[in-house]
């Protein structure tokens, strides 16, 4: 079962990361989504972070 | 991992030590046995040392581990031991029959194991309970967790975006009305609220707090004086009281001249002395001779004759009592008032827009309280008039202030839920196209796990049941039920049915045996012992042979394929090696007694007890030889006139003789009959296309029938 998890977990967090929906910092997630202790709260942060990064970015892009 | 031995001993059926020894090149073990010789009790040794179930124990209402014993053998005396190239594993039965021990306790061979009464539980079970047979491949429970949560993060900036727009359109319509109700000032809406915030607003909030400061002083005064008027008049009431009381007596006095007050006091007194006496023999003023008694009696009975007089001047010293109070009450309340009207004096005196420095010129902090008392009283009137005109002003210069204030935190509203309405909506926008790419690739892995379980199990169900219009077997997660596993397969022109509506019970059964062997397949990495314990009985020649080969097609997946039958053709294929018999060793059980347990017989492949017999002089048995050649011809005969459709005149248990089997082949047949010896190609694997030998066999047979 946790073989399922992990393998699921860790293509999820691929596309996630290739549709720029997390940040490609982002290490930690991929066992929290493959060991089931990821909370409502660590999905606020780890989406607040790529808005962020996004706007950093941008505001870079323009300057 | 290879099989060594697997030894047994107080096991069920095994009341005899029994040791079973495993070929090192072959991987298969087909165990032949009639019923109630010992099959399942070997195949349950396997099943209770490897796993955590008891077998067929197991298929029994009532799982009792005390059964697993041998008769009269003792909880100690049981023994399950498996060796194999790496290891020996041992289960044993614990002291109280509750548990089996096994030694390791981890790490144990991978075993699965299906007997016949499991064999159609998957395809008739419930979904729900086929979802669990299967969900080890499936499951993933932590990803639909982590779902879980984000799906709570969506609803509740849901909500919170739902909150904040609500709020924002509030704030926005309140803005509009305000300035609706203000005319419309300035050309647009945003300019005015730009104005608005702009202006410094805090000289009318320091105007009314200084205004709001008089006035509370005013109520508080106010409050104030109401109580002095209320004491004061009660005071005047009880002055009046006092001298009616002194008229009243003046008058009674009048009447009765010789009505002293003065003596009823000293009578009043006397008697309050006489009571406190225990006791007295004389007059204590002209000390004649007198009794307590008799004093008292005399004593009462002149206040008695005063009763009147008594009573006015009682009257009076309560009027007197109560004025008094009262006078004291009042001049308590004189000072707080001065230092009230001080206090407003001077807040009022600060609003240079009124005429209060005028009006209370005459109070002053150096004036008695009473001299302040009769100016305020004096200025009461022009007071009230300019208290009027300032709590008049005020509500204006208060409206004001609530309308600059609200414009401002109205504004700075729109601001602030603009902003965060923003950022939910661009966090919302996020957590839901990544629920989306969850969602999708959760159910696209256990989409590809089931079609790939689906494809195993159609791909072994055509090898059995080639051309039959039976098979397309999916299965299928029901989405609209949480754990729910459907299962479809087409039959003939019919697709996507439930199989167990239509399908024979035979063709059930060797789905059953596909889906079983598919999922074992897929936990195996070359390293699962597969157990099939009696699990075909109703199978025809045909596909009994494709069970077989399926059977052998697949073996080189798992680490032992151990088969156990009680059904005779299966067993005929291999002792008389119309099977493939490369990879397989076949064991035959003895019947069973419990003075001998479990025990098996000699291996009676023919074709090896003929090479046995032909291999050295010594062994040579003309009697034997002949008699295995025979049972030999007659299976390759039964076989070639079953096939070829030969006549052959029906008997019951189809137990043909040598002589009715050669005459029943026809010249046409007997023309073709030959043997041809081919070539073993340097894998071992015959060559199919080259032999170096050929014999016909009509001669041969010719011969036999000619004995």
């Amino acid at each position: 079962m946790s073989d399922n998890n992990k393998t699921v977990a860790k293509e999820i967090v691929r596309q996630l990361k290739a549709e720029k929906m997390v940040a490609d910092e982002e290490i930690i997630l991929e066992s929290k989504i493959g060991d089931g202790t990821i909370r409502e709260s660590d999905w606020k942060l780890v989406f607040e972070q790529q808005i962020r990064n996004a706007e950093k970015q941008a505001k870079s892009e323009t300057e | 991992m290879k099989l060594n031995s697997l030894h047994i001993k107080s096991f069920r059926g095994a009341t005899k030590p029994l040791t079973i020894n495993f070929s090192q090149d072959k991987n298969i073990t087909l165990l032949y046995a009639e019923n109630g010789n010992g099959k399942s009790s070997i195949a349950d040794a396997l099943v209770c040392l490897c796993t955590d179930g008891a077998g067929s124990l197991d298929d029994k209402s009532n799982k009792d581990y005390s059964f697993l014993k041998s008769l009269g053998a003792n909880n100690s005396d049981l023994l399950v031991e498996l060796k194999t190239d790496t290891q020996t594993f041992k289960a044993t039965l614990s002291a109280n029959s509750n548990k089996i021990i096994k030694n390791p306790s981890i790490d144990l061979p991978k075993l699965k194991a299906l007997r016949r009464a499991q064999i159609t539980s998957f395809i008739e079970d419930t979904p729900s309970a086929r979802y669990k047979v299967l969900s080890s491949f499936i499951d993933v429970a932590n990803i639909q967790k982590s779902e879980a949560e984000l799906k709570k993060l969506i609803a509740s900036l849901d909500r919170d975006y739902g909150q904040n727009t609500k709020s924002l359109t509030d704030a926005k319509h309140t803005i509009t009305d305000i300035w609706n109700k203000e005319g419309n000032p300035l050309d647009t809406l945003k300019d005015w609220v730009q104005s608005e915030i702009k202006k410094d607003n805090s000289k009318l909030t320091k105007e009314l707090h200084e205004n709001n400061t008089v006035l509370q002083n005013w109520s508080s005064l106010q409050t104030v004086v109401s109580s002095i008027k209320t004491e004061n008049a009660k005071y005047g009431i009880a002055v009046n009281n006092l001298k009616e009381a002194e008229k009243q007596l003046k008058e009674y006095q009048l009447k009765n001249p010789n009505a002293e007050s003065n003596l009823l006091s000293v009578l009043n007194e006397t008697k309050k002395f006489l009571t406190a006496k225990v006791a007295i023999d004389k007059c204590p003023v002209c000390e004649k001779d007198n009794e307590k008694e008799h004093l008292l009696q005399n004593v009462d009975g002149r206040i008695a004759k005063m009763q009147e007089l008594n009573k006015l001047t009682q009257t009076i010293n309560s009027a007197k009592t109560e004025k008094d109070r009262l006078y004291n009450r009042l001049q308590g309340q004189i000072e707080p008032f001065n230092t009230q009207l001080i206090g407003f004096k001077n807040s009022a005196i600060k609003l240079s827009a009124f005429d209060f420095t005028n009006i209370l010129s005459e109070i002053l902090d150096t004036n008695t309280p009473k001299d302040n008392y009769k100016a305020f009283n004096d200025s009461s009137m022009q007071l009230t008039a300019e208290i009027e005109k300032l709590s008049k002003h005020n509500q204006s210069v208060n409206k004001s202030v609530v309308l600059h204030n609200s414009i401002k935190s109205n504004y700075e509203s729109i601001v602030r839920l603009t902003k965060s309405c923003r950022e939910l909506e661009k966090l919302l926008k996020q957590a839901k196209s990544s629920l989306v790419i969850i969602e999708n690739t959760r159910k696209k892995f256990i989409d590809n796990e089931l079609l790939s379980i689906s494809g195993e199990i159609e791909t072994m169900y055509q090898e059995i049941h080639p051309d039959e219009g039976l098979g397309n077997v999916k299965l299928f997660l029901n989405h609209t039920y949480q754990s729910s596993l459907n299962l479809s397969a087409n039959f003939h022109t019919e697709s996507d049915i439930t199989p167990q509506s239509v399908y024979s019970e035979s063709h059930l059964d060797t789905l059953g045996l596909c889906i079983f062997i598919a999922l074992a397949k897929k936990e195996s990495n070359k390293d699962v012992i597969l157990i099939l314990d009696d699990v075909v009985m109703s199978v025809d020649e045909r596909h009994l042979d494709r069970i077989i080969s399926l059977i052998h097609t697949e073996a080189k997946h798992f680490a032992h394929v151990f088969i156990s039958t009680h059904y005779r053709p299966w067993r005929e294929r291999y002792r008389n090696n119309r099977a493939p018999n490369t990879n397989i060793q076949f064991l035959e059980l003895r019947g069973w007694s419990i003075e001998r347990g479990i025990t098996i017989a000699k291996p009676q492949l023919v074709l090896e007890d003929i090479k046995f017999y032909l291999n050295s002089p010594e062994n040579f048995h003309r009697e034997n030889l002949s008699g295995a050649t025979g049972r030999f011809l007659e299976a390759i005969l039964d076989f070639l006139t079953f096939n070829f459709q030969s006549r052959l005149k029906r008997k019951p248990g189809n137990d043909y003789t040598l002589s009715e089997l050669l005459d029943c082949l026809s010249k046409d047949l007997l023309k073709g009959m030959k043997v041809q010896r081919m070539n073993i190609l340097p894998d071992g694997k015959y060559c199919n296309n080259y032999f170096t030998d050929e014999i016909y066999l009509k001669t041969v047979i010719d011969e036999i029938k000619s004995l």
